[in-house]
């Protein structure tokens, strides 16, 4: 069992380097994300615990999907996966590496990573066991990367692992890798990548192994159960697992599709834990004076926005951006729609995440002014109120998917703030299976409503969203839909991503805020916050916003009464 | 007799490939796709999706795509699911069974209730209970299922705490009471629809049947009113009725959408909604296919059933 002492001196990534070793805020956040994964520190010594009784039925709205880990996936699922596999580490709630199966996070300062960036070594603990009672070695990790490099497996996004030139095993429980170039964001990618085992794997001929896939063999502190499809799977306590054995013995993620019955059951205690995604807004009071209940505000890494499509006669002016970015009443929209939960966003990353700029400007709201600006920029009202310059009417669409009526409710205020400064908003709403499709990738909208996370797996390098490189209507990759271009912005983006030290890559992403939220390719609207709620009596809950489903760490979860 | 089988049977296989052709074409041309949803979570971009559907061979021509999947169908292989990769026939045989307890209990219920109220209301034809009745029957036909759904887990589950508020069975426990607590609310929400159907079909049907000159014959000859009822009466006007039992075979093993998504019922309904939501094509194509067999066999089934009920129908006779 690995002693907290030991991580803390070891715990660290290529962006937290200059931390000290003995930072005592960092060695705390490690040892509440070991201790929340159950990652103790002195089990071994500790008295042998009681066995694992009882359950937890947690309630999703999305069904789990699929149970490799590696594939394509959901919020949901990754909540599975926490359980029932581990990755090399993972990321707190605070924002820092902590290692899980690795004995420590590689980075340049504890040499795990060379001084050229592309040489890495990983060490790995040696008391890990597979669900099946097989020892981990590195070749199981050597063999999670190749799978996601191969061409046949149906990996979930290989951006990453393409930058991996080579891996080789040093030793049965070492392996090194090289890169192709440096690339900070590695570090983040594989704190979400669990790895499979190679001895059941790569005795399938389908890389894809539908067999692995329903039933699953992992590292993790559950063990797979069993699975009924449209309704739960269940998972029970791993008593070989190398952190502190769960109390509760099993956990059930059950799929309640429908919101409100979802509250409802939470209400009649038939669910223990609401998550994703999570309860109603509008059921927020009651649910908080509910007796044997606890809810929790969870901040999500999401941001509720309207991506614009810089490519509309009207939206290529900054000028016209800033104008609408004023136009926005912001705080009525997080009380009136949201019920006072969410704060207004001014930026791509949250309050909260390393590399947020707290020195970002507010987003302000002065209609007035707004309406002055388009005044001055020769935008002039016309007949039917909307204004009209060379011909063009500020008018455009807006869309977002059908039936979410909170965006609806906030699509109408937007339209109304817009309407008293000459501006039309015309609503145009889909099926999600239209929305994400040719309509977002051919940049076919002229503007969106949704809530997209920028970052993947918390890494603050957005290449993929705001370079200009990551255009899918021009290089069919990227997601950076509104078309958006800045040579300033591509520049710092490409140092980050092959800076490893922390402060200097927290200065780098400063100045990609400010750059982006001064062109505004997208308006911010607030920072995405999830109600979430377990039964007064069950103890351990803990947001995590690096985490896709705030299951990440239920298997520290415990009754108390 | 076996004549009459065979030719029923190239009917339906040619209905069957009609069905399935018409289906394959109407799903894959609308907008979307099954991975386009991932684009939404933020992990994967298009240029993943435009892997992975190269990995599923979405992107090859449609007649393509249409003759694999049928020849893979007619070889027994019904396809994977794209959502969790688990065969289309484990999903559908997953979700059959409690679309099957849900549907059959409620349409039993359903038929016992509104066939008796049916019956009262043709023999004591524009009486206050007959009345009483027909507006009845309006009523539960105007009351939406799912605002109805709603109003009795409030009051049952949230405020008495008589009975689940949803889900087929407490997991962990599973016994017959268990199960039984969490089908009556959403049987008798199923129900009461169906109840005023079946009594509007019941009471026209016997209206039709004791008004005939045999019902006259036999009243006249002092036959006791409860013998006509039972023997002569009812037996005729059952004959109407098996068609719609026959045709509602289908519905028994599609499901409910509404109740299942409010009471969280792990049945057909449910997985028909997410797998068109998420363009699960090959569970969407499973699932009518299935459907499709039933209703040929449900029609058939009836057919047959008609002969039995009516020896003067003598099924293949031209």
């Amino acid at each position: 069992m690995t002693d907290h002492k030991n991580n803390s001196s070891s715990i660290g990534h290529p962006g937290l380097g200059n931390l000290t070793r003995r930072d005592a805020m960092f060695a705390g956040a490690a040892a509440f994300a070991a201790g929340s994964l159950g990652l103790a520190v002195s089990a071994r010594a500790a008295a042998p615990a009681a066995k694992p009784t009882g359950q937890a039925i947690l309630g999703f709205s999305q069904e789990v999907t699929v149970l490799h880990p590696l594939m394509t996936s959901n919020e949901v699922d990754q909540g599975v996966w926490w359980n029932l596999f581990s990755p090399l580490w993972l990321i707190d709630a605070r924002g820092n590496f902590v290692p899980v199966l690795a004995k420590s996070v590689p980075t340049l300062e504890n040499g795990g990573i060379s001084a050229d960036g592309l040489s890495w070594r990983v060490e790995l603990r040696n008391d890990v066991k597979w669900h099946d009672g097989k020892p981990l070695t590195a070749e199981d990790v050597r063999y999670s990367i190749g799978l996601m490099k191969n061409p046949a497996f149906r990996a979930r996004n290989r951006t990453a692992f393409d930058m991996i030139a080579s891996v080789a095993v040093e030793g049965t429980h070492v392996i090194t890798w090289k890169l192709k170039e440096p690339y900070a964001p590695l570090t983040s990618t594989l704190s979400w990548t669990f790895i499979v085992p190679s001895h059941v794997l790569s005795q399938d001929p389908d890389p894809n192994s539908p067999k692995f896939a329903a039933a699953p063999v992992g590292t993790g502190p559950y063990r797979f159960v069993s699975r009924k499809t449209g309704d739960y799977v269940m998972l029970e306590a791993n008593p070989g697992y190398f952190g502190t054995v769960p109390v509760v013995n099993r956990l059930i993620f059950k799929y309640v599709p429908d919101l409100n019955a979802m509250y409802t059951q939470f209400k009649t205690g038939e669910i223990d834990f609401v998550g994703l995604a999570g309860i109603p807004a509008n059921f927020y009071k009651e649910a908080s004076a509910l007796r044997g209940r606890r809810v929790y505000p969870a901040a999500r890494s999401a941001v509720e926005n309207l991506t614009l499509n810089l490519a509309h006669p009207a939206l290529a002016d900054k000028a016209v951006r800033k104008a609408l970015n004023m136009a926005i009443d912001r705080q009525s929209i997080c009380d009136i729609v949201y019920y006072g939960l969410p704060k207004p966003a001014n930026s791509f990353l949250v309050p909260g995440h390393w590399a947020y700029n707290a020195s970002l400007p507010k987003s302000e709201y002065d209609p007035k002014k707004a309406a002055a600006m388009l005044d001055q920029l020769g935008w002039v009202k016309g007949a039917d109120g909307i204004r009209v310059k060379n011909g063009v009417r500020l008018s455009f669409t807006n869309s977002t998917v059908t039936g979410n009526q909170l965006r609806e409710q906030t699509q109408q205020l937007i339209a109304d703030d817009f309407k008293k400064i000459g501006v039309e908003m015309l609503i145009k709403n889909m099926v999600a299976a239209v929305l994400w499709a040719d309509f977002w990738r051919n940049s076919e909208f002229d503007s969106l409503m949704t809530a997209p996370t920028y970052t993947i797996a918390s890494d603050p390098d957005v290449t993929h969203r705001f370079g200009s490189g990551a255009i899918p209507k021009e290089t069919k990759s990227g997601s950076n839909v509104s078309l958006y271009k800045n040579a300033g912005v591509d520049t710092l983006l490409a140092r980050g991503r092959q800076e490893y030290n922390l402060a200097k890559r927290k200065e780098i992403y400063a100045k990609v805020q400010e750059l982006i939220m001064d062109d505004l390719p997208f308006l911010p609207l607030f920072n995405l916050v999830e109600v979430e709620g377990t039964k007064a009596g069950l103890d351990g809950y803990a947001g995590n916003v690096n985490a896709l489903s705030n299951a990440w760490n239920a298997a520290s979860w415990r009754w108390t009464a | 007799m076996s004549r009459y089988l065979l030719s029923r049977l190239l009917q339906a296989l040619l209905l069957l490939w009609l069905v399935s052709m018409i289906a394959f074409a109407i799903l894959h041309l609308a907008p979307g796709g099954p991975l386009s949803q991932f684009l939404a979570t933020g992990t994967l971009g298009p240029e993943d999706i435009e892997r992975l559907m190269a990995q599923y061979g979405l992107n090859r021509p449609l007649p393509l795509q249409y003759l694999d999947w049928a020849g893979n169908l007619l070889s027994g292989d019904w396809g994977r699911s794209y959502r969790d990769d688990l065969p289309v026939l484990t999903k559908i045989g997953m979700h059959v069974g409690p679309t099957l307890e849900l549907m059959i209990s409620s349409t039993l219920l359903a038929m016992l209730i509104g066939g008796m109220i049916g019956i009262l209301g043709a023999v004591r034809r524009y009486s206050f209970f007959d009345h009483l009745a027909t507006i009845g029957a309006m009523v539960a036909l105007s009351i939406p299922t799912f605002w109805f759904g709603l109003a009795v887990i409030y009051v049952f589950s949230v405020n008495l705490g008589w009975l689940p508020a949803g889900g087929r069975e407490t997991i962990g426990d599973g016994s017959v009471l268990d199960r039984m607590q969490h089908l009556m609310l959403p049987c008798i929400v199923l129900a009461l629809v169906s109840t005023a159907v079946w009594s509007r079909y019941m009471r026209s049907s016997m209206l039709d049947v004791i008004n005939q000159d045999y019902i006259r014959t036999a009243r006249s000859k002092g036959v006791a009113p409860v013998r006509i009822l039972i023997h002569h009466a009812l037996r005729n006007a059952l004959l109407p009725m098996i068609t719609i039992t026959g045709l509602h075979v289908s519905t028994l093993l599609s499901g409910a959408l509404v109740t299942e998504t409010v009471f969280t019922w792990p049945g057909m309904g449910r997985l028909f909604l997410d797998s068109v939501g998420n363009r699960d094509y090959p569970v969407v194509m499973g699932m009518l296919m299935f459907t499709a067999c039933m209703v040929l066999l449900g029609s058939l089934l009836a057919d047959l059933l008609y002969s039995v009920a009516d020896p003067r129908i003598k099924v293949g006779v031209q």
